[in-house]
């Protein structure tokens, strides 16, 4: 069950998505970071949670999820050392996009070679 | 075209096949997943069986296991798809039931999958006298550690 | 916005503006809805079956699991964008790979390929975050300013 509701709430984040690129004409750089802070607001308000623990990995794979785990880092930090854990804490669940992203971008670099 | 086609295809099988697997877990809801342990042996589960059938009146429960130790009790627990939306408030007001109603013991909630297979496991472990109770107290604490993780 | 533009421009433009949406080639809406949830959908549904993995077979809890599975998405995604396969599902499915996970791997990956003529250092070292900066750039922000209302309101607020 929970893959099949992961196929749908994933395929229409990304129809919300694309209809961003064609009927508001935003690229996609914009678009994306558009959901990111989307994604920062949901989990403010206490709702992007709610969504993950209905639709797994149809809630966490897309770029939304991003943001909710910044706003998460933060959050967790916060409660224990109050506003400086805001700054310090918001990369705390979040890395592993990040660093997966850099790590592999480097060992691309590395295996291929450039088109054209 | 083509290649949506066949996209089109691969959706509808992936949602069939989602669908009808459901379906079986749903019919026999509620005697599934709800197996008592023996009181007698060494290790009395007692407190984790009263505690499985105080959950189990939740209409929404699909599947629960729990094991206690003299101390602790932890319990993991599954509910319909459809009511996963409010899966975090459930969670912390069965906790709160939980602590309430066996004071005795710690008593630690979870819904996460993990547990209910790791919990499931280590049922069926005490029902067959497999685990000594040092090692039992072990893995409970084991299993409470990996109920917290969170990143 | 579009409108004052129309306005302050000479009337000939005017004109080629009306003419140029005339002849503009109308993006098939529905059917790019159609891809991108099929594609993005199927991204997702894949991320669960990796997720799944690392649930039943190794020693990560569903919370857990979340950070391994994008990893092991933008693994598979730096395969699929250095042999060029990435870009083609990317004119097929538009949105559908470019909002899930994958395709923020995609654009860091990508960008450290192309700029490798330029040197490890400058080049790749340089450019990686050049599609992805944004993102980054203002996710922190945004959650920087949600965090710390947040914290303001439940710490004095007694929220």
């Amino acid at each position: 069950m929970i893959f099949f509701w992961a196929f749908v709430v994933g395929g229409t984040i990304c129809v919300i998505g694309q209809i961003l690129f064609d009927v508001f004409k935003l690229n996609p750089g914009v678009t994306l970071t558009i959901f990111v802070i989307a994604g920062a607001i949901l989990d403010g308000l206490g709702l992007y949670d709610p969504l993950i623990d209905f639709a797994g990995a149809g809630a966490s794979v897309p770029i939304t999820n991003f943001g909710n785990q910044l706003v998460h880092g933060a959050m967790q930090e916060a409660e224990q050392h109050g506003i400086i854990g805001v700054v310090t804490g918001i990369f705390e669940v979040t890395s592993a996009g990040i660093s997966a992203a850099i790590i592999f971008g480097v060992i691309g670099a590395i295996i291929f070679k450039p088109k054209g | 075209m083509r290649a949506l086609n066949i996209l089109l295809m691969l959706g509808i099988a992936i949602s069939l096949i989602s669908c009808t697997s459901n379906n079986d877990t749903s019919q026999n809801r509620h005697d599934a997943n709800f197996d008592m342990i023996s009181t007698s042996n060494a290790m009395d589960q007692s407190t984790a069986n009263q505690a499985k059938k105080r959950i189990n009146r939740r209409a929404s429960v699909t599947e629960v296991h729990a094991v206690n130790t003299d101390k602790k009790l932890i319990i993991a627990f599954e509910i319909e798809h459809k009511k996963r939306f409010q899966l975090a408030d459930i969670e912390k007001k069965v906790q709160k039931n939980m602590q309430k109603a066996f004071s005795d013991h710690k008593a630690e909630v979870s819904t996460d999958k993990k547990l209910v297979l790791e919990i499931d496991e280590l049922e069926e472990k005490i029902n067959q006298n497999e685990i000594s109770n040092k090692k039992l107290k072990k893995e409970v604490d084991r299993l409470i550690k990996l109920m917290k993780e969170k990143t | 916005m579009a409108d004052k533009k129309k306005k302050n421009s000479p009337p000939t433009a005017q004109r080629y503006q009306t003419f140029a949406k005339q002849r503009e080639v109308k993006r098939p809406l529905l059917k790019n809805c159609i891809k991108a949830f099929l594609i993005g959908g199927f991204i997702c549904f894949i991320g669960q079956i990796i997720s799944t993995i690392y649930v039943y077979f190794f020693n990560f809890t569903e919370q857990t699991a979340g950070s391994p599975t994008v990893a092991t998405l933008i693994f598979i995604t730096m395969f699929l964008t250095g042999f060029g396969v990435y870009d083609r599902i990317g004119q097929f499915a538009g949105a559908g790979s470019a909002v899930p996970v994958t395709g923020f791997g995609n654009s860091v990956i990508s960008a450290a390929i192309e700029h490798r003529s330029e040197g490890f250092i400058l080049g790749v070292g340089g450019n990686i975050f050049k599609l992805a900066g944004p993102v980054i750039v203002y996710g922190v922000f945004s959650a920087f300013i949600i965090a710390l209302i947040k914290t303001i309101l439940t710490q004095w607020g007694g929220l």
